[in-house]
């Protein structure tokens, strides 16, 4: 798995590419926990590029979202489309996590 | 309306039924069946029933695309070179067996009819048969054939669910399509000008381009009547122009005058005859058509149902029962063989008008036509640009809906190369008909007609590589491989292609086996390998996993977030009840020391 990392409008954006299994979900999940404690606790995650996620995903996305409620921060997903959202739905979290469709508009909520 | 949406919906995929055995008992259904759900698209759907003028004039637009396709009779026809009385009562027996057909398709209960709006159409399907029964034998053997062809495609309705592996989706696509190549083919060269006996020139190709343009426009930027009426209003703008420019000339319209306005058709024609050498040519026609229907009736599943997902075959098996009746009524009263009308399917598709109840109204205007003769003998005159125009629009959803079928299964190398030929072996019987006159006279009508060449050639290729097909796969892995989620995608994959499996159904095996085998891995302690063994048929996939270890537990619920977050078990119960959500059925087991895990999928 491949994570790519930018600042856009003084948001971090985090574009993550490949499978998160029970085998990548656990670096991905402590990569956006570091980011968010390095950062001003928000961050948006754009999983367009994301062919498969399992349980073991969501619960590392979990993990990120409270680490960033906890910074009074907001962590907010994009690119939640095709197979990635019908498992976000079968599994119920869809109203979980802050979703947007782009990476613009997450990025214009997250704005400072 | 959203017509690009309603297109786009058809982009989307099909396919069959719950299979009514142990698994209604034993397993627990996690998904809910699916009902009929009229789509947002639809102005009028199946059950709907729109106002009495707009029934009449969609009944008449309806009509207007089926009476072009009568210049396949009027092509054997001028072949059998009839008197004009004759012709013209062979025309309205045909618009008889049509209305017929029609009111047949659209019943609403019974044994005969898919209950779908389904109007029929004479098609090229027949036609080459039916030009080598005339040639062979004159008018009487074609009439014959087309009723053994009608007794054929009765008896096919009656084992159509036994005999679908040998018909899949794709060659059903396939039939499609070469019926809109054949459509738009006949289509460019009326608007070329190609085969016109008199002298073409720009007044004519004028009336082609401003017949096709009025409809085309219409559709795509027409709003309301003038959108849904394109074709109608498209074809009556050519008639008018050719009438202007000539093209159509005034004098033509005294053939009219003198035909009787009002005329009972006679049945009185030269009997029936047949023909052992031309079972095969009908026979394969009789397949051809039925194929075509599965497809029709499927895109009428789908035009009607926003919630589709396969194809119902009850409606299929009597659509096909109400097409061989027709085809055995078409022969005993004298005319050539029908087919369901895939441009009036593609018709609905881009209105969305698509209620049962103008089916009733086509009949009863075919049938009221067949006792007007001077009505049908405008057919005879319709500018030979303005009828090349109509077939060459209808064509482009004709096309793009077999192009559809096809692509809506995985196709491995057999299945691609049974369509690739299938397609080849058809444009090369279209563009190369001299091909035909060099091979032995009896098998001269297969390998004349593009539709039954193309069909002939995937059924026998389809048949040859079902040998050593496997239905049932196995997969035996090593817990501890880093690569044994991959090596189950690879698995599912080139499993999937090899059946022809839906490929949205293969993607939710796909996640299931993969979380699954993560699960096991990671929450039950695996000793030895893990065993998958999936087997598949048109309308279940079935995938068994077992393995040495802790069993997996399905809940109904899902943790909480905190659940999961904080503790293993909430962790574990996730996977559970992801796998539960993702499978239409699941259950757990333990044999012979072994748990064992079950999924089932409806395909």
């Amino acid at each position: 798995m491949k994570l790519v990392e930018a600042i856009a409008d003084d948001v971090m954006v985090v574009e993550a590419y490949g499978r998160l299994d029970s085998t990548t979900s656990k670096g991905f999940g402590d990569r956006l926990i570091a980011l968010l404690q390095g950062g001003n606790g928000s961050l948006v995650v754009d999983l367009k590029n994301i062919a498969y996620i399992s349980s073991a995903g969501f619960r590392a996305l979990l993990i990120a979202n409270r680490a960033a409620a906890g910074r009074e921060g907001k962590l907010a997903l994009c690119g939640v489309t095709g197979e990635v959202r019908r498992l976000f739905d079968i599994g119920g979290f869809t109203a979980e996590f802050l979703i947007f469709p782009t990476q613009a508009d997450g990025i214009g909520k997250l704005r400072p | 309306m959203s017509d690009a949406g309603g297109r786009a919906r058809l982009t989307r995929i099909l396919r069959s039924t719950l299979h009514p055995s142990q698994w209604l008992e034993a397993w627990r259904s996690t998904r809910p069946s699916a009902q009929p759900k009229k789509p947002g698209e639809l102005v009028y759907g199946i059950d709907d029933v729109p106002p009495p003028l707009f029934t009449v004039f969609s009944g008449f637009q309806h009509v207007g695309l089926v009476r072009i396709q009568l210049i396949f009779p009027a092509l054997v026809i001028q072949l059998a070179e009839l008197p004009t009385e004759d012709s013209v009562n062979m025309l309205s027996l045909s618009l008889i067996a049509l209305g017929i057909a029609a009111i047949l398709q659209s019943l609403p209960r019974g044994p005969v009819g898919s209950r779908f709006l389904c109007p029929p159409c004479h098609d090229a399907i027949f036609l080459e048969p039916s030009i080598a029964a005339l040639k062979f034998g004159g008018l009487p053997l074609v009439f014959g054939m087309t009723m053994v062809a009608g007794v054929i495609q009765s008896l096919l309705s009656l084992i159509l669910n036994r005999i679908r592996p040998l018909l899949p989706p794709e060659i059903g696509g396939l039939v499609i399509f070469l019926v809109g190549t054949s459509i738009a083919a006949i289509g460019c060269r009326y608007m070329i000008g190609i085969g016109v006996k008199e002298p073409v020139g720009r007044d004519y190709w004028l009336v082609a381009g401003v017949t096709l343009m009025t409809t085309v426009g219409l559709n795509v930027w027409g709003r309301g009547q003038a959108k849904l009426l394109c074709t109608m209003v498209g074809i009556s703008v050519g008639y008018g122009l050719a009438l202007l420019t000539g093209v159509l000339p005034k004098e033509a319209l005294g053939v009219l005058s003198e035909l009787r306005l009002f005329a009972i058709p006679h049945f009185a024609h030269g009997g029936w005859a047949f023909s052992a050498d031309m079972i095969l040519p009908f026979t394969v026609a009789a397949l051809a058509v039925t194929l075509k229907g599965i497809g029709d009736i499927t895109a009428l599943q789908r035009i009607n149902d926003g919630g589709w997902v396969r194809a119902e075959m009850g409606s299929i098996s009597r659509g096909t029962l109400a097409n061989g009746l027709a085809n055995m009524f078409a022969g005993l009263v004298g005319t050539l063989g029908l087919t369901p009308s895939t441009a009036n399917i593609g018709l609905q598709a881009a209105t969305g008008v698509s209620s049962r109840v103008i089916g009733f109204a086509i009949g009863a205007i075919l049938l009221a036509l067949a006792f007007l003769p001077s009505a049908t003998g405008s057919l005879i005159l319709m500018p030979r640009p303005v009828m090349g125009a109509a077939l060459l629009f209808s064509a482009c959803f004709v096309l793009i809906s077999g192009l559809q079928t096809i692509t809506s299964r995985m196709l491995d190398a057999r299945r691609t190369i049974v369509i690739g030929l299938g397609i080849s072996s058809g444009v090369a019987a279209e563009l190369i008909p001299s091909f035909a006159t060099d091979i032995p006279h009896a098998i001269q009508p297969i390998v004349s007609s593009s539709i039954v060449l193309g069909t002939t050639t995937a059924l026998l290729l389809n048949g040859l590589f079902r040998i050593g097909q496997r239905q049932r796969v196995r997969l035996s892995l090593d817990p501890a491989a880093p690569d044994a989620v991959a090596e189950v995608n690879e698995f599912f994959d080139a499993a999937g292609r090899g059946w022809g499996a839906r490929p949205d159904v293969m993607v939710r095996v796909a996640f299931g086996i993969s979380q699954a085998i993560e699960a096991i891995r990671e929450h039950c302690e695996p000793e030895g390998p893990i065993v998958i063994e999936a087997h598949f048929d048109e309308f279940n996939l079935d995938v068994r996993i077992s393995y040495r270890g802790a069993a997996l537990e399905f809940p109904d619920e899902r943790p909480s977030g905190r659940e999961i977050m904080e503790t293993e078990a909430g962790y574990r119960r996730l996977a559970g009840y992801m796998l539960r959500m993702n499978a239409d059925r699941i259950r757990t087991s333990v044999k012979d020391g072994a748990t064992v895990l079950e999924f089932h999928f409806v395909h």
